[in-house]
């Protein structure tokens, strides 16, 4: 708050009085008063004012600047009201109290909403869980009863794990502090683990696989890594891919994993965007994507500080590369 | 072979696992009592435990602690939480594996056949059908006498085969019997292995042992 605004603020009360001290100042002059007195008189009514003005200024300014400091600071901005000193003057008062009330039912109402979210992701958690007795159940007939139904059946029973293993990490993606170790891991264990669990539709759709320099040692959690493969296996079987070439090599700072499959690729104008949430393309169209995988896989690369990115030539090939930085530090 | 005792409240879990035990030459019994579930299993003596960790009554954590108190018998924890904590707990209890649902059936019976070989140095009998047997343990097979070496992947196939006898078995899931043990073979790798399979085996003079069901598999 600065000066010139006060006074503008204070510009009819200012005039009135200049208007009265004129006046005043006439009727003395009518009354033959001299010249000294009445601007003696003139003098007192105006300092008067301008103190009790500067006052006022005074006790406002240190509220307001502080005001408007802590709200340039403060992050989450609504959270000022607890940022607030109470003043001296009356409206800084009311002004106190509104903000007040108003952030604690603004908080009141996030928390109400950050309950049922939180309560809405425990229950799809224990949901999981809960279906994944029945899912194995399942898959014990199928292998009890072999035969041609039972295995396209065991088939669709991968499909469904498959779904809901991506909705526990959907769940899970937004509060992943919760369970995530990052350890040292050879590149070999979750490629090969990922092959395994999706074992039954890649051999069904016949695509022979190629695996080479996965030697490697990077830091990850491993179980998300596995997930994370998978998506981007079932995508490969999704959109046609009869070979898939999975090899590592060492780059600048860090270790480079490259999934590469001969399916029907990326149109150039998707690629920048195949890592947005529900974005399907032309591609997922076709076929009935979720838009899913791919977000999940760059949000849980984020969250381990991993970098993903992809790369095709429609009708030939598309490649997805996963960089794992390696701190220099430790290798002293 | 093995005695297995299962605990798990899912009945039809049970009876399955109970047929696919069975039908790998184990034998499998289970208790729906919860409530004295410590007592059945000192009663029976089984040679393994398999445990399921979300139980009515006691859960699976404490039993394998009463457990401990009084037996030495190898237990494997099966749950369907699979975070790191739940896996350290189990270790801690005394637990010799862990394995996560939805399992992979061929999984847990190698995670079980490991886990026997640890604890009993028992090594998985031999299979005999026709007169043809095999050593999977040595990777051997061998007919009247005359016995021929394998290969890992033939090795697997012929094992597949032989505890399937007198089932097709497709050729899709003989290449995820191999997947499942980090042999990622294509289609083609198969053909090569099953036509060298059925050399060797002519070179210990048995033939129309291994079957070609056109379009669905292979039978022995």
């Amino acid at each position: 708050m600065r000066g010139r605004d006060f006074l503008r603020d204070k510009l009819p009360q200012m005039a009135i009085l200049l208007f009265v001290t004129l006046f005043l100042c006439g009727i003395l002059y009518a009354y033959r008063l001299n010249a000294l007195g009445i601007l003696f008189v003139a003098a007192c009514i105006l300092l008067g004012a301008a103190a009790g003005y500067w006052i006022e200024y005074a006790r406002r300014r240190g509220f307001y600047r502080n005001l408007l400091e802590e709200m340039e600071e403060l992050s989450p901005k609504y959270l000022i009201a607890e940022m607030l000193e109470e003043p001296s003057f009356f409206e800084g008062k009311v002004l106190c109290q509104v903000v007040r009330e108003a952030g604690k039912s603004m908080n009141d109402h996030i928390a109400l909403y950050k309950n049922a979210s939180d309560e809405y992701r425990e229950y799809i958690e224990a949901w999981v869980h809960e279906v994944k007795t029945p899912i194995a159940s399942a898959r014990l007939l199928a292998l009890n009863h072999p035969g041609p139904v039972m295995e396209s059946m065991d088939e669709e029973i991968s499909k469904i794990n498959g779904f809901v293993e991506q909705a526990l990490y959907y769940s899970k993606s937004n509060c992943l502090e919760k369970d995530y170790v990052i350890s040292k891991v050879n590149l070999e264990e979750p490629v090969k683990k990922a092959l395994k669990q999706h074992a039954k539709a890649l051999i069904g759709a016949g695509i022979a696989v190629e695996l080479r320099d996965l030697a490697e040692n990077v830091y990850a959690d491993e179980k998300w890594l596995v997930f994370m493969l998978g998506q981007i296996l079932a995508n490969a079987e999704k959109y046609g891919a009869k070979k898939i070439r999975c090899f590592a090599d060492e780059s600048p700072g860090g270790v480079l994993l490259h999934i590469w499959d001969n399916g029907r690729g990326i149109p150039e104008k998707d690629l920048p965007r195949i890592f947005e949430k529900g974005f399907t393309g032309e591609n997922g169209r076709q076929m009935k994507s979720t838009g899913l995988g791919l977000y999940l896989c760059r949000k849980l690369c984020e969250k381990q500080g991993l970098n993903i990115s992809a790369k095709s030539k429609e009708g030939e090939y598309s490649e997805i590369l996963m960089f794992f930085p390696i701190g220099t530090l430790t290798k002293m | 072979m093995a005695k297995i005792l299962l605990i798990e409240d899912d009945k039809k879990i049970c009876e399955e696992l109970q047929t696919l035990f069975m039908r790998y030459g184990h034998s499998c019994i289970y208790s729906m009592d919860f409530l004295h579930v410590v007592d059945f299993v000192m009663e029976n003596q089984p040679e393994l435990v398999l445990l399921d960790v979300n139980l009515p009554v006691f859960d699976g954590y404490h039993i394998c602690r009463e457990i401990r108190k009084r037996s030495e018998v190898p237990i494997i924890i099966v749950t369907s939480r699979d975070s790191q904590m739940d896996e350290l707990m189990s270790m801690n209890l005394g637990a010799d594996d862990f394995v996560t649902k939805p399992y992979n059936p061929q999984i847990l019976l190698a995670r079980i056949g490991a886990v026997l070989k640890r604890a009993y140095a028992y090594t998985p009998q031999n299979l005999e059908h026709k007169g043809v047997v095999l050593d999977p343990g040595r990777g051997v097979v061998s007919c009247l006498g005359r016995e021929v070496e394998l290969t890992k992947n033939e090795g697997k196939i012929l094992k597949l085969l032989m505890e399937n006898k007198g089932i097709v078995i497709s050729r899709e899931n003989i290449m995820n019997e191999l997947w499942q043990s980090d042999e990622f073979v294509d289609d083609n790798t198969l053909t090569v292995n099953i036509n060298r399979l059925r050399k060797k085996l002519e070179s210990i003079g048995v033939t129309d042992f291994l079957l070609t069901r056109r379009g669905r598999g292979y039978i022995v």
